[in-house]
C-alpha cells in the first residue's frame, strides 16, 4: 500500500470515528494529513484529502454547510459535493481553517 | 489519484468500521493480509509544544526553625548520648535563584558564592503571560506538560468534565488578545494575534447530546484541536 493510500485510509478512519458524535469541519483533514506527512506539498495534501472525502461520502457521510446561527446542518447534493469542496479549497490557496468551505456529518 | 485508490480507501474504511461499502464487493483488495496502521497518536509525529512549567521561588523568604532534639538523629526515645547536641542545619531560603539548599551551619545565611545557582530558562511568551496574570496556550492545553483531559476518539480530541461556564472560561483564556471574526448565538470564532491560529466555541452544535460545549482549536504547533466539555 502506498503512503498516499495509507494516509487517506487513516484520515478517513479518524474522521469517520469523530463523526459518530460531532460534525467535522473540512479543516480537520489537512490538519491530520500534515501531521502524518509534515513535508507534503499542498497538491499532495489535497489529493489525500479528496480520496478520504470520497471514501467518507461513499459510506454514510455528507458534505454540507453548518448554519452558524441555527446550528442546523444542510447537506449538499451528493453528486459533485467533493468536487465543489475541493474547488473551494483550491481557491483559498491555503488549507481551510475552522468554519471554512464545508462540514461533514453523518447522513444516518 | 486513481479511481481504484479511492475505491480501495472506501473499502478499507468499510472493512474496519464493519459496514458495507458500495464498491467493496467489486474491488479486489491487492493484499488480503495487509495490515492497516491507523494513525491514532498525532502527538508523536509533530513538532514539540515546548510546554514548560516554572517551579519558581517560594512566595516569601522561608526560615526553617524546627527545634533540635537531643543527641541523636531520631527524635523519639531516650538519647544514648544526651550530652551531645545534633548538628541541625538551619537554612535561610533568602535567594530567589536557589532551588535547593545545601547543609550549612546553624544560623548561616548562604551567599551566592557558596550556593548553587540554578540556570532558569523559560519561553519568553510564557513568562510574559505569567507575569500578566494569564496563562500561556501551552499551560492551558498541556498543564505540567501533559495534555489536558482524556483522549476522545483520537488523542487530538480532549474530553473534560465541565459545563458551559468551564468551556467559556477556557475559551476566554485561549482567545486572549484575539479578534472575533464570527459570532452567533451558537458559536464564537476568534482569530489569534500574530498568525496564532483560530479558536472557536460551539454550543449545541454537536451530535453528542452529552456535550455541553466544544472548543475547536487550530493553533500551529499544538496537537490538540478539540476540547469537549461533558457535564
Amino acid at each position: 500500500m502506498s503512503d498516499e493510500m495509507a494516509a487517506a485510509a487513516t484520515v478517513s478512519l479518524l474522521v469517520r470515528r469523530e463523526l459518530d458524535d460531532d460534525y467535522v469541519g473540512l479543516w480537520v483533514l489537512p490538519w491530520h494529513i500534515r501531521r502524518i506527512d509534515p513535508n507534503a506539498p499542498d497538491e499532495r495534501v489535497q489529493e489525500i484529502a479528496r480520496a478520504a472525502l470520497e471514501a467518507l461520502v461513499e459510506q454514510d457521510a455528507a458534505l454540507g454547510d453548518l448554519d452558524e446561527a441555527t446550528g442546523v446542518f444542510n447537506p449538499w447534493p451528493p453528486g459533485g459535493a467533493v468536487d465543489a469542496a475541493m474547488s473551494a479549497w483550491r481557491a483559498l490557496h491555503r488549507d481551510p481553517n475552522i468554519g471554512e468551505v464545508a462540514w461533514l456529518a453523518l447522513t444516518s | 489519484m486513481s479511481q481504484l485508490l479511492r475505491a480501495f480507501v472506501a473499502a478499507v474504511i468499510g472493512l474496519l468500521l464493519g459496514m458495507p461499502s458500495a464498491t467493496s464487493a467489486a474491488v479486489a483488495v491487492p493484499h488480503a493480509q495487509m495490515q492497516i496502521y491507523t494513525y491514532d497518536n498525532p502527538h508523536g509525529v509533530s513538532a514539540p509544544t515546548h510546554a514548560r512549567t516554572e517551579r519558581g521561588p517560594p512566595a516569601a523568604a522561608y526560615d526553617y526553625t524546627a527545634a533540635p532534639s537531643a543527641g541523636d538523629h531520631g527524635p523519639r526515645g531516650a538519647s544514648a548520648r544526651p550530652q551531645l547536641r545534633s548538628a541541625w542545619a538551619y537554612t535561610t531560603y533568602d535567594h530567589t535563584a536557589w532551588f535547593a539548599q545545601r547543609g550549612s551551619s546553624i544560623g548561616t545565611t548562604r551567599t551566592a558564592r557558596g550556593g548553587r545557582v540554578a540556570e532558569v530558562r523559560a519561553v519568553p511568551g510564557a513568562s510574559v503571560a505569567a507575569n500578566a496574570g494569564t496563562r500561556s496556550v501551552g499551560d492551558l492545553l498541556a498543564p505540567g506538560g501533559s495534555m489536558i483531559g482524556k483522549a476522545g476518539t483520537d488523542a487530538s480530541i480532549r474530553e473534560l468534565t465541565g459545563g458551559l461556564p468551564d468551556a467559556q472560561a477556557m475559551f476566554q483564556q485561549l482567545s486572549q488578545g484575539g479578534k472575533v471574526v464570527a459570532q452567533t448565538p451558537k458559536l464564537t470564532r476568534v482569530e489569534l494575534p500574530n498568525n496564532g491560529g483560530f479558536v472557536q466555541l460551539r454550543t449545541e452544535m454537536s451530535r453528542s447530546p452529552n456535550t455541553a460545549a466544544t472548543i475547536d482549536v487550530n493553533i500551529p504547533g499544538y496537537d490538540i484541536r478539540k476540547l469537549k466539555y461533558n457535564p
